[in-house]
Formats: C-alpha cells, structure tokens, sequence
C-alpha cells in the first residue's frame, strides 16, 4: 500500500540531506585539517633529523686546514726571526766580537 | 500555505547551513595551516639552535684531537727554532772566546789591564774591607802581585778603603781572579769562565735586542 508523503516530510528530508552534506564537508575539512598537521609534523622532524646530520669528515678537513696555516705562520715568524738574527750578527759581527771581549776581560761596556 | 514562498525560504534556510558548514571548514583548514606554519617555524628555531649546539661540540671535539697532533709539530718548530738561533748565537761567542784566550795566552799588557780591572770590580762588589784575591796560573800571580798596589789605589780612587793580597793558592781557571772576603763570607767570581757565562747568559742576549729593536 502506497505510503502517503506530505510536502513537509518533503521539506524535512531536503533539510536533512542538506545537514548531513553540510558535516560531511566539516568532516572533510576536519581530516584535511589533521593531514596538514601531520604532514607539517613530519617535515619538522625532517628539519631537526636534518640539522643534526653533519659531514665530519668536511669540518674536520676545514678545522685542520685552519691550524694548520696557524703552523705555517708559526714557521715563517720564527724563520724571518732567524733570518734577521743572522743578518744582525753577520752585519755586525766583527764589532760585537770585539765588544764580547773587551766585556769578557773587564774594559766596561754600557751593559756591566 | 503558499507553496512558492515556503519553498523560497526553506532554500535559504538550506544555503544558510550550506553556507555556515563551508565557512567552517574553511576555518578549520586555515586554522591547521596557521598552526603547520607554526610547528615549521619552532622547528626551524629548534634546528637552528641544536646545529649550533651540535656543530660547537663537534669542532671542539676535533680541535682537541688536532691541536694534539699539531701540538708536537709546533714544539718540533720552537725546538728547531732554538737549536739553529742558539748555533748562531754560540757562533759569534765562541770567535769571541777564542780571541780572549788568545789575549790571555799572550799576557801582553791588554791582559795586565784586565787583570787589574778584574780584580778592582771583583773588591768592590765585596763588602768585605779585607780581600783575598785567586789566580789561575803562576803567572797571573806574579802580575797580580805587581799591580796589587795599583789595584788597592784604584778601589781607594772609587771611594773604598780595603787590604787585599794575593793568595798562594791557584785556581782550576784560565784567567781572571775569584775574591774572598778574608773571612770566607763573601765572594765574587770574576775568573774569565764566570765572565764569559755572565756575557753569554746575560749580555750577549741583551746586545742582540738591542740591536734587533734598532734593525727592524
């Protein structure tokens, strides 16, 4: 037997659909929510797994190449100082020879 | 009932709810990337200050075990550095050295002079008014025994009264004399190895920086 509908069970079920449409979008919209806080979740673990992740290998090779050049300049001060120690005495040597002496036997310097 | 303007507003009443549930989930979409923006954000601060962190103790952790190793290379280089400056240096001392002894050897006046300078310095360092002097040799004796009136005037000269004499006794030495106060408290060594210690330990290195602080 034929069920007989009237136009405001009409209009309720219209509006139901439209409700139940209107929290599946909400619904949708609640999970979309979820992935882009999962996916930011995610690419923030990847940025700190990520920043701790170093080449040691690279910073020991720059740390060394740091020192060194310290070695080197060490070795170029310490062969100009010889050089120029050599320069001084081979200029002077006959005069501070003569000034060793006389030191050495007594006749006075500015240094006694 | 007018079917037409009920079911004018029964469609707005749906496009209202239609309306509403798109703003919210517009919302909540616009919420969650403000907030993934945010998480990004503390991350990056997060990341940045744990690569300091990291990075800082990881070169310390290198630079320790490279200093170590270099550590040796550098003191090899100072030592080196100090080998061929005391070889230069040991050069000039040793010409000098050799010229000293040669004057000694000699005993010509040059050294007379010295003897007494020698031993004149070598009383007035003493506070003692009673001096015994030392010699080396035989022969310094006899030269010192001629010129000990000589040295007593010149230590009078310098404002300093005194009796010296000469000892019997020689030293192991090759020049130049040791006083002793008679009462064996005092002494002052002014033999030429004492002197030639004092240029070398003493003179020499401040003659040298002198005449580097004039060079350069």
């Amino acid at each position: 037997m034929a069920q007989v509908v009237s136009s405001t069970d009409i209009v309720l079920k219209f509006l139901r659909e439209v409700g139940v449409r209107a929290d599946e979008v909400v619904e949708e919209a609640r999970k979309e929510a979820e992935n882009i806080i999962a996916e930011a979740k995610a690419r923030a673990d990847e940025i700190i797994k990520s920043s701790i992740e170093f080449n040691e290998k690279e910073i020991e090779e720059a740390e060394r190449k740091k020192i060194e050049e310290d070695v080197e300049k060490l070795r170029a001060k310490l062969e100009k100082e010889i050089e120029n120690l050599r320069k001084i005495i081979n200029e002077n040597r006959q005069e501070l020879i003569d000034r060793l002496v006389k030191i050495m036997l007594g006749h006075g310097d500015e240094y006694e | 009932m007018n079917m037409s303007s009920d079911a004018g507003l029964i469609l707005a009443l749906a496009d209202e709810l239609w309306e509403k549930a798109r703003e919210e989930a517009k919302k909540i979409i616009e919420d969650a990337k403000l907030k993934a923006s945010q998480i990004i954000r503390e991350a990056e601060k997060k990341a940045e200050a744990l690569k300091s962190e990291k990075m800082e103790n990881l070169r310390t952790k290198i630079r320790k075990k490279l200093y170590r190793e270099y550590a040796v290379m550098k003191l090899e280089l100072r030592r080196q550095f100090t080998v061929e400056k005391s070889k230069i240096i040991q050069s000039v001392l040793n010409d000098a050295i050799e010229k000293v002894y040669a004057i000694v050897e000699k005993r010509d006046f040059l050294y007379v002079e010295a003897l007494k300078k020698l031993s004149v310095e070598a009383v007035l360092k003493l506070y003692s008014e009673d001096v015994i002097l030392y010699c080396c040799s035989e022969r310094d004796k006899e030269i010192l025994q001629k010129i000990i009136n000589d040295v007593i005037d010149e230590v009078s000269r310098k404002g300093k009264k005194v009796k010296v004499r000469v000892a019997e006794e020689l030293l192991k030495c090759k020049g130049g004399v040791l006083a002793v106060s008679t009462d064996g408290r005092e002494y002052y060594n002014n033999t030429l190895e004492a002197r030639i210690k004092r240029v070398e330990e003493e003179v020499l290195p401040e003659i040298l920086l002198n005449l580097t602080i004039t060079y350069f």
